[in-house]
């Protein structure tokens, strides 16, 4: 998939990995890859700002924590962040829908 | 840099150094921003070559792949100082709101003020020194009938006019500067209720309100001395009002601004 393609959605992706609970950044995209198996292939560091820009805009909330003798930040969701989950979910579901009709491929 | 982040039994990886240092040449905007965002990149880096190296790869090799995986420098700086950026504007905006509501509710302070001037002056000096029109002037029929109609102990359509001017402009002036005193109470009420102190210094919001009151002050006492030497008595009064109440307002602010000056005005909380 296109690096391009894919900024447009990394919102989504995000919040969707981030729906389970809270998750480091190296995390965030260490299970973007696995559970794409492999198809999303943006440069790491990408998904920082991403994961900024939903802080600030208070979908995401995140806090410093101790692991395996490394300080990282965690972040986790909101409760703006799962309605837009759920939103952004939707406009989804009914874009691709959108485009497997136009494409006659079945759903 | 002092690293909070970095385990002391780790060996320092000469890359993700280099990458860490130009990386915070690169960063602008808040240090908080910049040290989080070095603390975040360095676990990430350190995560992703052990990861690598726990897969088998050379440590060297590993090492190059996690930076080569997490991008340039140029480009994760430019995409972080983007919402970096961002949050300047909009933390800069939400300081300057508090100032702003304080200006608006001066102003309209003024406007009251300049009204009870215009009474005041429309006693002394009758209502065609304040409100009055440029002789010559002239109505339209339906205007003049709509006038009457509201003043008719008026003997023209000139003192109907002038009847209607000074009840509107009185009360216009009336209502703005009642407005402009609830505002500035509100402002008082909320800072106490709050008890935060200004994020701008008192020395720039009283520099703006000099710059806005004195160009105002100008402007309104240049038209009405053009008024009375070009007009005399008809009209210049409610211009000369409102310049005098507008330089006032900005000789005070000249004042407050030279004293917090003078005394050194503190640098806003970060």
């Amino acid at each position: 998939m296109g690096n391009e393609q894919l900024k447009g959605h990394l919102e989504l992706l995000l919040l969707e990995v981030l729906a389970t609970g809270p998750v480091h950044g190296y995390d965030v995209i260490a299970r973007l890859r696995d559970r794409s198996a492999g198809v999303f292939d943006l440069p790491e560091g990408t998904v920082y700002p991403a994961l900024h820009r939903l802080e600030k805009t208070g979908q995401l909330r995140s806090s410093w924590s101790m692991e395996g003798g490394r300080r990282r930040r965690l972040y986790a969701l909101t409760d703006d962040g799962r309605a837009a989950l759920v939103g952004q979910r939707a406009s989804w579901q009914r874009f691709a829908t959108g485009v497997h009709a136009v494409l006659g491929v079945a759903t | 840099m002092s690293d909070p982040s970095h385990d002391p039994s780790e060996q320092p990886r000469e890359l993700v150094e280099r990458y860490l240092d130009e990386l915070f040449d690169a960063l602008r905007g808040p240090a908080r921003h910049a040290r989080r965002l070095l603390t975040e990149t360095e676990a990430h880096l350190h995560d992703a070559i052990d990861a690598r190296v726990a897969g088998g790869a050379a440590p060297a090799d590993a090492e190059r792949a996690a930076i080569a995986d997490f991008g340039l420098v140029a480009d994760f700086a430019r995409a972080c100082n983007r919402v970096s950026a961002r949050e300047r504007v909009l933390t800069l905006l939400g300081d300057l709101r508090i100032p702003a509501i304080l200006l608006v509710g001066l102003g309209f302070f003024a406007v009251g003020l300049s009204g009870a001037i215009d009474r005041v002056l429309s006693s002394a000096f009758g209502t065609q020194f304040v409100f009055g029109d440029p002789p010559g002037t002239t109505y339209a029929a339906t205007d003049c009938r709509h006038w009457m109609s509201l003043h008719p102990q008026a003997t023209s359509c000139a003192q109907a006019y002038l009847a209607e001017a000074r009840d509107d402009g009185l009360a216009q002036r009336f209502i703005v500067g009642v407005v402009g005193v609830l505002i500035l109470v509100a402002l008082l009420w909320w800072s106490r209720v709050r008890k935060q102190p200004l994020q701008v210094p008192v020395a720039f919001i009283s520099a703006v309100a000099a710059a806005v009151f004195g160009t105002a002050g100008v402007i309104l006492t240049g038209y009405g001395v053009n008024r009375a030497v070009n007009f005399g008595s008809h009209g210049p009064g409610d211009f000369l009002s409102a310049g005098g109440v507008s330089a006032l307002f900005a000789a005070v602010a000249l004042g407050v601004f030279a004293r917090s000056w003078k005394g050194g005005t503190p640098s806003p909380a970060r």
